[in-house]
């Protein structure tokens, strides 16, 4: 899949430009190695690397949960695993406690500033 | 192999001193600084004119080394600003000892200071969000601490209590030194009842937010002979950064220290079980149940048992954090320094009620970011060198 823009942009606002069109991608390289946040050129290694437009869905690799002030709802901060191999630090908007191995749906908040991917939780829990 | 390249006992520790731990009214982070560098200067018998070099950061000022430098008159021939977090200071020392014993600079003064809690009254942290972790609001840095807490529980069965063991025993560290700032008795039942921070830590999970300055000075093994006080020999270092955001985190449960703690052990030509005592950096207590076993003190997911029953605690067979550490004694943001400034006080024999009978050799660890930047060093008695 080609660069979600074709504008000249960095690695970083160009991520940002695809979530505004209503797209969450992701990078990898050639042999398919996942890589998130975006990058120039694959860490370790700097092998190129090409976009691609993830599946939204993955699960809770680890969480925690933080109180706020009443009445606001206790944030819910998990690293999701997404099911292209990715790791990313997000929120969960859930009624109840989520526990790890929860499966999770990606919700594109695309207008916010900046835009950015939170979660939320759907169908049944992995084992972790 | 290049871990050995470390110069061994080419240096030592021959100042050491801490200032305004606790609260520490009217004084700024700089002047906390210097009265540090003062200290640790006297301690060792040496004045400002023997200082070639400057090792330090300050919590606010990118460029705190400068203002030091400036400060005190010091540091022309070398001023080392490097901040990795709370893991700076053992960096600092190791840049220290391959410079000295390359010959570049004979006496260097690594210092810092905080007055975070009578200036802020909250951590300062220097962590910055980054574009992908900061529209979602998490309490950082504790969050990332609890979310390797949550991997721990949910991988190896990790408890609450086993987490509480270390805030006792940190507590029960502290009551034994005049210098530490939270004293008061702590049992299981209180701990478990701390209101919830970021689950599963809670209030007395966190290190403490406090004033306070350190600083240690370090020349040559031979020119430390000289002076004042015993020398505390630099026996090996070893650094791993594996990251900076959680999520980028290789592994939760398992951190840059055990590569960190493999180097530094094999330029020491010592290992885990020849230890006295570990002073560690306990931002959280997770943090001492993942380095206890990153640092082969226990296997990989034993830390909760290993600590469960009082075995780094007074009279426990692994002393850990003889000052009450950054859980009860000492946190003004960056808390590296004061590990090895315990390890000295203890290898000297100078640590009052809380002095250890075997205390040679002293494994100190210091971590920076969010589990991020992980730095060992190896300090021992004239005897172990």
């Amino acid at each position: 899949m080609a660069s979600p823009s074709t504008a000249s942009l960095g690695p970083e606002a160009e991520y940002l430009q695809a979530l505004r069109d209503g797209r969450f991608c992701y990078q990898r390289t050639a042999e398919g190695r996942a890589v998130f946040p975006p990058r120039l050129a694959a860490p370790g290694d700097g092998a190129a690397l090409e976009w691609a437009q993830s599946s939204g869905r993955g699960r809770v690799h680890a969480v925690t949960e933080q109180p706020q002030k009443p009445p606001a709802p206790s944030r819910i901060i998990a690293i999701v695993e997404m099911d292209e191999g990715f790791r990313l630090l997000s929120r969960i908007q859930a009624e109840a406690p989520v526990a790890i191995g929860q499966r999770l749906r990606a919700v594109i908040a695309g207008e916010s500033d900046p835009p950015h991917v939170f979660f939320v939780p759907q169908g049944e829990q992995d084992e972790g | 192999m290049r871990d050995k390249a470390f110069p061994r006992a080419a240096c030592a520790i021959a100042g050491a001193a801490t200032f305004g731990i606790g609260l520490c009214e009217g004084y700024s982070a700089l002047e906390m600084t210097a009265r540090a560098g003062l200290l640790a200067l006297e301690d060792a018998g040496l004045g400002l004119a023997d200082v070639d070099g400057l090792f330090t950061c300050l919590p606010e000022d990118l460029l705190g080394g400068l203002a030091v430098a400036e400060y005190l008159g010091v540091g022309a021939r070398f001023v080392d600003n490097n901040r990795t977090g709370g893991s700076s200071f053992l960096n600092h020392l190791m840049t220290a000892c391959f410079m000295i014993s390359a010959g570049y600079m004979d006496t260097a003064l690594i210092c810092y200071g905080s007055n975070q809690r009578t200036a802020a009254g909250r951590l300062v942290s220097a962590l910055r969000g980054s574009v992908y972790e900061a529209p979602h609001g998490a309490r950082m840095p504790i969050g990332g601490y609890a979310l390797a807490a949550s991997r721990h529980m949910h991988d190896y069965g990790t408890t609450r209590e086993q987490l509480g063991a270390v805030a006792l025993a940190a507590r029960a560290w502290a009551q034994l030194n005049p210098e530490a700032f939270r004293r008061e008795p702590l049992d299981m039942q209180e701990y478990l009842a701390a209101r919830i921070v970021s689950s599963p830590l809670g209030a007395l999970d966190c290190c403490l937010v406090t004033d306070g300055a350190a600083a240690v000075v370090v020349t040559s093994r031979a020119r430390a002979r000289d002076l004042r006080k015993k020398p505390v020999a630099v026996l090996g270092a070893g650094a791993e950064t594996t990251h900076k955001e959680i999520a980028a985190m290789p592994d939760l449960c398992v951190t840059g220290a055990k590569l960190s703690g493999q180097r530094a052990y094999a330029a020491a030509g010592y290992g885990p079980a020849d230890m006295d005592m570990v002073q560690l950096y306990d931002a959280f207590t997770i943090n001492t149940i993942l380095f206890l076993e990153d640092l082969g003190f226990c296997p990989k997911g034993e830390g909760g048992r290993f600590v469960q029953d009082g075995a780094i605690a007074p009279g426990g067979a692994l002393p850990v954090n003889t000052n009450g550490g950054g859980l009860s004694c000492v946190h003004p943001g960056m808390y590296g320094l004061f590990t090895l400034v315990e390890a000295v006080r203890q290898i000297r024999g100078e640590a009052g009620e809380r002095q250890l009978a075997a205390a040679d050799l002293a494994l100190c660890h210091g971590n920076g970011g969010v589990l991020s930047s992980q730095t060992s060093v190896i300090l021992g008695s004239m005897d172990t060198v």
